[in-house]
């Protein structure tokens, strides 16, 4: 990740971009899973040195991408992709902090990365985390290629009595289909 | 072709006739933990097919269910309701899941396997971190159903609310509940038809995976064995180490050491991947309904603890690890 696009992500949290920029860089941040983790690092890093507690449910992103993208349907006279009317409509922002595996729901602190870095920005997002039995997020992002988590839930199902089992994989099945689990690219699984 | 023996519901009738439970004099613990047995032995060796609603997050989807138990051994397709969604199938050889939204099969085989989960028992030990209770009788679609209630004594487990069918202890409706007692998920049947037997084919797969990535198991033969063995040093009272293994992943040349911890009804995977493997497991939490799971990097391995409990106990889980 280069150092003008350091620059851009400060700009914008600063809210220092025109509007057409903030639309070219939300853009990027939708097309690019690197940018994304860096924006959700410079985030994580922001409000640990700010001392902030940090939700995904109230992040920046959400306010500058509803901005960007309501700038962008009053220009283009198009509707906003389907997942941010998701995010509307469950009453919680769109963040990029929260990513689906499969439509498993995942904080995503960061990529591995060295050391000490690392580790603190863990520690910050287990102190992230949401209190127990609050949903994590309503807005999903999903990511192609990632099958782990729904690999694991699979071989924990394997070991578990049999009401247990159905629910780990009913839990699998259920959400590739639920509306709720919608792609960063904009088109909802069906 | 099979004879149904059992029922067959109606989903209008079944919402019209969930009647509130009858309150009736409590069944000594000895014999609600029967029910437990017998409700754990009726979803691995009655043979059914059904379709039941699952609720996670105030969503509900339809989802169907083929279960035959043959020859002691299992077969099993979950399905999206629709039939054209993904499926999950489990044989005696191991799970596939076919995810057609994304045209890809994922094949986890289980070599020299023996289902551990199916010889559960409950005991008395289990009443040390659950109330279980059998406090009522309901009826369901006019089928009667003995009420189970089991509540956490504790909050590194959820609680269960299970309405099984008075003739065959199978669950028409359960609720998981969290430390609060709200309802974080439940599986409601709205049609089940157990039956004398169902055919090899009816448990096999629907979909076409013409032209899907298939993605199986590279193997390895175990060359890489991994030498270290791990261990969770500070478990929730009750919890117990009830097996340890290596097992290869679809798509992975390295075994991943998988521990499975018990407290005699909640199950909790740990999951320890070789060092030379790229997992795509984000650190941190994750959940979906009541699986919740917690990830970390442990002495540069990948850790993950994952199970229908809550966030903090897979947490604690896995911030304990350690090499021995």
């Amino acid at each position: 990740m280069t150092d003008h696009f350091d620059e851009q992500i400060s700009e914008f949290i600063d809210d220092e971009m025109s509007v057409e920029e903030s639309e070219f860089f939300v853009r990027r941040l939708q097309r690019d899973e690197s940018a994304r983790r860096q924006y959700l690092r410079y985030q994580l890093i922001g409000a640990a040195v700010r001392g902030e507690y940090w939700h995904p449910g109230v992040s920046e992103l959400g306010r500058r991408l509803e901005q960007a993208l309501d700038h962008d349907e009053a220009q283009s006279g198009q509707s906003r992709p389907r997942w941010v009317h998701l995010a509307s409509v469950s009453g919680i922002a769109a963040s990029i902090a929260l990513v689906a595996i499969f439509g498993f729901m995942a904080l995503e602190p960061d990529a591995p990365a060295a050391g000490a870095a690392s580790a603190a920005l863990l520690e910050e997002a287990q102190s992230l985390a949401p209190p127990a039995g609050e949903p994590a997020s309503t807005l999903v992002v999903r990511t192609p290629d990632r099958t782990t988590g729904i690999q694991y839930m699979i071989h924990h199902a394997r070991y578990s009595s049999g009401m247990f089992r159905t629910i780990a994989q009913s839990n699998v099945v259920a959400a590739q289909e639920k509306a709720l689990v919608a792609d960063f690219e904009g088109a909802a699984i069906e | 072709m099979s004879k149904a023996r059992g029922m067959r519901l109606g989903l209008g009738a079944l919402l019209l006739s969930i009647a509130a439970p009858a309150v009736v004099a409590q069944e000594a613990p000895a014999d609600v933990r029967s029910w437990l047995d017998r409700m754990n032995v009726a979803i691995e060796q009655l043979n059914y097919r059904g379709r039941f609603v699952h609720v996670i997050e105030g969503n509900a989807e339809e989802l169907r269910i083929v279960h035959r138990f043959a020859d002691g051994v299992v077969g099993e397709r979950i399905s999206s309701g629709t039939g054209d969604g993904s499926e999950i199938l489990t044989t005696g050889d191991g799970v596939r899941s076919v995810f057609p939204s994304k045209k890809l099969v994922v094949e986890e085989s289980e070599r020299s396997t023996i289902p551990v989960a199916s010889s559960l028992s409950y005991t008395d030990e289990l009443e040390h971190y659950y109330q279980i209770t059998s406090f009522a009788r309901g009826s369901v679609a006019d089928r009667e159903t003995q009420v189970v209630s089991i509540r956490p004594r504790d909050e590194y487990r959820y609680g269960y609310l299970l309405f099984l069918d008075q003739e065959t202890a199978l669950p028409l409706k359960i609720q998981v509940r969290d430390e609060q007692g709200q309802v974080i998920e439940s599986i409601l049947f709205t049609e089940i038809s157990v039956l004398d037997s169902i055919p090899e084919y009816a448990v096999a797969s629907s979909i076409s995976a013409e032209g899907f990535t298939v993605k199986r198991p590279v193997d390895a033969g175990f060359e890489s064995t991994d030498p270290e063995l791990w261990a969770a040093t500070r478990l929730p009272s009750g919890f117990r180490l009830s097996l340890a293994r290596q097992s290869l992943m679809a798509g992975s040349r390295y075994p991943v050491q998988h521990l499975v911890y018990t407290d005699g009804l909640a199950t909790v995977s740990v999951f320890i991947a070789h060092p030379d493997s790229d997992p795509d497991m984000p650190e941190g939490f994750s959940r979906l309904g009541s699986t919740n799971a917690f990830t970390l990097t442990v002495d540069g391995r990948l850790a993950t603890a994952i199970g229908e409990v809550p966030g903090r106990t897979v947490q604690r889980i896995a911030t304990s690890l350690d090499a021995r």
